[in-house]
């Protein structure tokens, strides 16, 4: 694995500056590639030998019992719990506000003892309303495609295979409609696990869960089908299992992450840029990066074939997107040709000729045949928040005014005499203590309003700073104006984390929240994003990947 | 919050930082001093104190703003001093040579004391020398490895801070080191936190209930 610091310095040219980069139309284009969290679990459980056993299945003729994967490390085991149950048709909602599930799950740390199903067992199907414990790492939940699962149950019990055409059309028999880890409900804190090499990546708890779920699911059709066939019914082929991922279905809860965790948004664009950066540096293309770029290009036109939208928005983006690949697919037929830094000038043209969903997938495609020069920037994803949380007060405000200056431009510009993009405000609902988004000039609980439009949180620092002494240290200036100290934090994080910041006014009529959770989604490996609203969408995780018991027989990851 | 632990609840320390969050900002903290109150809560339960309850009794009582005096901490306005906003103001200045922490420093009486302590143990890191609180006849140094008076009520009156021994390096550095553990309170604390955090929120109406998270095509297909 190549180690970040031993990679000789990019010169500044290949980067691209956090003004490009951190827009929402662009952020809300990006697609899966290399460093995803989801790609990064595979390559670790492939590299060093995990094993995979379904350790427990009781499950009766409707469909409802227990059952228990393992995955077992060199050092640490995981197991999902999953609890099965019955669900009437009804009762099945997407939504987060829902009790009930047609499958409910829990990954474990080690191997659970009977003592702990059981626990788990009072706790687990109730998802929110339970309590898990520190030996709980994630908590989660699935719906049924209630179309595509009837039909594959149906078919296997027939004896015979569903048609691949419908498989492809939905692309999972379940959907997780949450997946919680990282202390939530009473889980393991994230600090408990942060210092284990597995779980060091951010969300790897939360992609192994989905990915145990995935063999869950096509066991749970299997065994449905037998109870219903008899010695008629067949298994699902691997070839159709391949092609099915598990759903997520999500709604406006995710998008404040983003904002919530600077640090760790930093870190993550931080080291996707390091690695355009590294590739465009690269003096020549080889024929074996060549080779992988054709079919690291090949299956993204799959993808895009396969990927179906209603959203008007989304709608043009695919039709932008797939005209945009046969473009490369054209380009590159004559490339790289005697050009020098040939992937640099692949970069130029795709930035001159392509969409903004085309260039970010231009960007995956162009790190796929180079895991050597981008793998080891895993290491590089994580943040530990807590270390640059403290506030330097010594700092005379003359230069917190520069930092705001600097880095700030962008929010500074914004008019927000302008009632459009003063249009929203973000709030949690008493309801359903979930993230919200109001229309401030309507709706009342603006004074409830959560601290995310960090423009204006800036502006009004910027207002406040301006009738100061240069020389006052920040400390003196925040004992008198507390109210500017969330915002103070952030910006003092600035000039060492170019990126943690969305350059965009996120209270706009014109906001579109999807682009926040596209941004997140492609980070954890996400695929077939489709809103079904702009603040509500799915997508697919593991998609056309192995598993675990593929990876066993030596499957690429 | 709970349905099958039995008292007292036991809580990982992110559930006890964003509860403390909330409720410190339902309290009408500002949202920057609400993280740090969230902050000291992770840091005292991590030490096995009770932080969520400290936390719930200062938030319900009537606090004084710290005012920086040489040599002392005074409070202004009402009550006993806030030990939140004392505990940033002395964190934030601790790399001003000539702040509050260059000296020894009077503390008026502060409400719920403990409250402070996560913030000199961090100050301490960055000095990169113990700060010692010296209250009554005993006194506490922080950082250390048993940084928590033996009864919390022992940090009453008024206060003397001075500077202490030389940091070894397992504790120097610009963050003091949070050690890990679980939160744990009564389930009466935790209803009266929960009360506060709910002032945060904006209840429904059919409007909002329409459009809030944006599902309104069917989505049981």
């Amino acid at each position: 694995m190549t180690q970040p610091h031993s990679q000789p310095a990019t010169p500044r040219s290949y980067y691209r500056s956090p003004a490009q980069v951190m827009r929402l139309a662009r952020m809300g284009s990006a697609h899966p590639m290399r460093l995803s969290f989801l790609r990064i679990l595979l390559r670790r459980m492939r590299q060093d030998n995990w094993r995979f056993e379904r350790h427990l299945w009781q499950v009766d003729a409707r469909g409802v019992g227990r059952a228990v994967y393992c995955a077992h490390g060199p050092k640490r085991s995981y197991s999902l719990v999953a609890f099965a149950h019955d669900l009437p048709d009804h009762m099945r909602s997407d939504r987060v506000i829902a009790t009930a599930w047609d499958a409910t799950f829990a990954l474990f740390d080690g191997v659970p003892s009977r003592q702990d199903l059981d626990r788990l067992q009072q706790n687990v199907p109730l998802q929110e309303a339970g309590r898990i414990g520190p030996r709980e790492l994630t908590l989660s939940r699935a719906n049924r495609s209630v179309r595509l699962f009837t039909h594959v149950v149906g078919a296997l019990a027939a004896g015979r295979q569903p048609d691949a055409t419908e498989l492809q059309e939905v692309g999972y028999l379940m959907r997780t409609t949450a997946v919680y880890g990282a202390g939530k409900f009473g889980a393991a804190d994230r600090a408990d696990i942060a210092q284990r090499p597995e779980m060091a990546a951010p969300f790897q708890a939360e992609m192994l869960t989905v990915w145990l779920i995935r063999w869950f699911t096509v066991d749970i059709v299997n065994h449905l089908a037998t109870q219903q066939g008899g010695a008629q019914a067949v298994a699902l082929v691997p070839e159709l299992c391949r092609q099915l991922g598990v759903g997520n279905s999500t709604g406006l809860g995710m998008a404040p992450f983003l904002v919530r965790h600077p640090v760790l948004l930093n870190n993550w664009i931080f080291a996707r840029e390091e690695a355009l950066a590294r590739v465009r540096a690269l003096p020549m293309a080889t024929p074996q990066q060549l080779v992988g770029l054709r079919a690291a290009l090949a299956d993204a036109e799959e993808n895009a074939s396969s990927w179906r939208s209603s959203h008007p928005v989304q709608v043009e983006k695919l039709a932008s997107l797939r005209a945009d690949l046969a473009c490369i697919r054209d380009y590159i037929q004559t490339w790289p040709g005697t050009a020098p830094q040939p992937w640099n000038a692949l970069w130029h043209w795709g930035e001159a000729t392509l969409s903004l969903e085309g260039q970010e997938a231009l960007l995956a495609l162009m790190l796929e045949p180079h895991g050597d020069f981008v793998d080891g920037l895993a290491e590089c994803l994580s943040a530990d928040e807590q270390a640059s949380f403290r506030i330097n007060g010594a700092l005379p405000l003359g230069q917190l005014r520069q930092i705001v200056a600097q880095h700030y431009a962008w929010a500074l510009r914004t008019d927000f005499n302008d009632p459009a993009q003063m249009a929203r405000f973000w709030y949690v609902s008493e309801e359903k203590l979930e993230p919200r988004l109001g229309d401030r000039h309507a709706e009342p609980g603006a004074d409830q309003e959560q601290p995310l439009a960090i423009a204006h949180l800036v502006q009004a620092l910027w207002a406040d700073l301006q009738a100061q002494p240069e020389t006052l240290p920040l400390a003196r200036f925040l004992l008198a104006h507390p109210q500017h100290r969330l915002v103070v934090r952030r910006v003092l994080r600035a000039p060492s984390h170019p990126f943690a910041e969305v350059q965009d006014n996120l209270i706009a009529d014109t906001m579109l929240p999807i682009d926040l959770m596209r941004c997140k989604l492609a980070f954890f490996g996400a695929s077939h994003f489709d809103p079904r609203s702009d603040k509500w969408v799915r997508i697919s995780l593991f998609r056309g990947m192995p598993y675990p018991t593929d990876l066993a027989q030596g499957a690429p990851a | 919050m709970s349905t099958a632990y039995a008292e007292p609840l036991s809580f990982s320390l992110t559930e006890a930082d964003a509860l403390a969050q909330k409720a410190a900002r339902g309290a009408g903290l500002g949202w920057g001093m609400a993280e740090e109150a969230g902050f000291a809560v992770r840091w005292l339960c991590g030490y096995g104190a009770d932080g969520l309850g400290a936390l719930l009794a200062c938030l319900a009582a009537q606090r004084s703003m710290p005012h920086l005096v040489p040599g002392q901490v005074i409070g202004q306005g009402q009550g006993l001093l806030c030990p939140l906003h004392t505990g940033s103001v002395l964190l934030d200045s601790v790399e001003i040579s000539d702040g509050p922490l260059a000296g020894p420093l009077q503390l008026a009486p502060l409400c719920q004391p403990l409250l402070m302590l996560p913030f000199l143990a961090q100050a301490a890191s960055v000095l990169g020398q113990q700060l010692v609180v010296a209250y009554k006849a005993a006194t506490v140094a922080l950082p250390g490895p048993a940084p928590l008076p033996v009864a919390p009520s022992a940090l009453c009156g008024a206060l003397r801070l001075g500077l202490g021994t030389p940091l070894g390096p397992e504790w120097r550095g610009p963050t003091a080191r949070v050690p890990q553990g679980r939160a744990a309170c009564d389930a009466a604390t935790l209803a009266a936190l929960e009360l506060l955090a709910l002032k945060t929120t904006v209840p429904a109406t059919e409007a909002s209930r329409r459009s809030g998270a944006g599902a309104g095509t069917n989505d049981n297909d």
